[in-house]
């Protein structure tokens, strides 16, 4: 989600970002896609609902830090599993850090909500 | 055009069965570790035993090269930043603290998105299902991603790599 949503926002925004991303001439519309695809999906099962509430600033901030984290980590927890089941060991570290991660938000919800 | 239309319909067949399964790459981990509850992590395992068969598949059929462990992805990178991942990658090899800083971040990811109530591709899901707060999150998350490339070539130590 990372990467093709990088690819997209480097075809949207055309300057110079030193070189990172090779010059874009076809958007990859994935991430698109995947908005598209699960719209369809909601409205089909009636699970669709109208967008409530105004801009979340809590939730753009965690968008950000993990969009950001993403990329240096090598890719979107999709990718980095999807990397995995092709065998590259480069993201083998980087899984483990991601588990790490989870479990340590898991200890905090746990410790939060009182019984340790 | 064809990586366009290719990556939106495969893109639109992902999201709609995403948001039939309630599929979520943190979130399996998440709820087996929070409750013990399976459902999510058969998902995530199915995902990566799939990815493993198919690509098998592919390599079988001499259509993909699967490299070695700790290898270039190059090869089966080509709709996505070649640049930043074979640079990045190569210098996962050559620099340990590279590895730490990539460590660090995948933890970061995983602690945050437990945060967030999902990871990016469940937020996208809930995006198209109308949740504003998921809408948020995105535009967020492609100032991140957007940010993040320059500040990665700029953390990575300078490689003899041009592509």
């Amino acid at each position: 989600m990372a990467c093709h949503g990088q690819e997209l926002a480097a075809w949207l925004f055309p300057f110079d970002i030193r070189g990172v991303v090779d010059p874009v001439s076809v958007p990859l519309l994935t991430t698109v896609g995947v908005v598209v695809g699960a719209g369809l999906a909601a409205r089909r099962n009636r699970e669709f609902r109208r967008p409530r509430g105004g801009f979340n600033s809590t939730s753009a901030l965690l968008g950000a830090g993990v969009g950001f984290a993403a990329i240096v980590a090598l890719g979107c927890p999709t990718r980095l599993w999807l990397r995995l089941g092709y065998g590259d060991g480069t993201v083998l570290l980087p899984i483990v850090g991601l588990v790490l991660g989870i479990l340590v938000a898991v200890i905090v919800m746990k410790r939060r909500a009182g019984h340790v | 055009m064809f990586e366009a239309v290719a990556t939106f319909v495969a893109g639109g067949v992902i999201g709609y069965l995403g948001q039939r399964s309630r599929m979520c790459f943190v979130g399996g981990l998440r709820n087996w570790l929070l409750v013990r509850d399976t459902e999510l992590l058969t998902g995530l395992v199915t995902f990566v035993v799939s990815a493993w068969l198919g690509f098998s598949l592919l390599a079988s059929m001499d259509l993909i090269k699967v490299r070695p462990l700790g290898g270039s992805v190059a090869q089966v990178d080509d709709l996505s930043i070649q640049t930043t991942i074979s640079t990045f990658v190569g210098q996962l090899a050559a620099s340990p603290l590279t590895v730490v800083i990539a460590v660090t971040a995948a933890a970061t990811m995983g602690f945050l998105s437990v945060q967030a109530d999902g990871c990016p591709f469940r937020q996208h899901v809930r995006a198209g299902q109308g949740d504003s707060r998921a809408w948020s999150y995105l535009s967020g998350f492609y100032i991140g991603v957007l940010v993040a490339g320059p500040v990665v070539v700029l953390l990575a130590p300078k490689a003899g790599s041009g592509t």
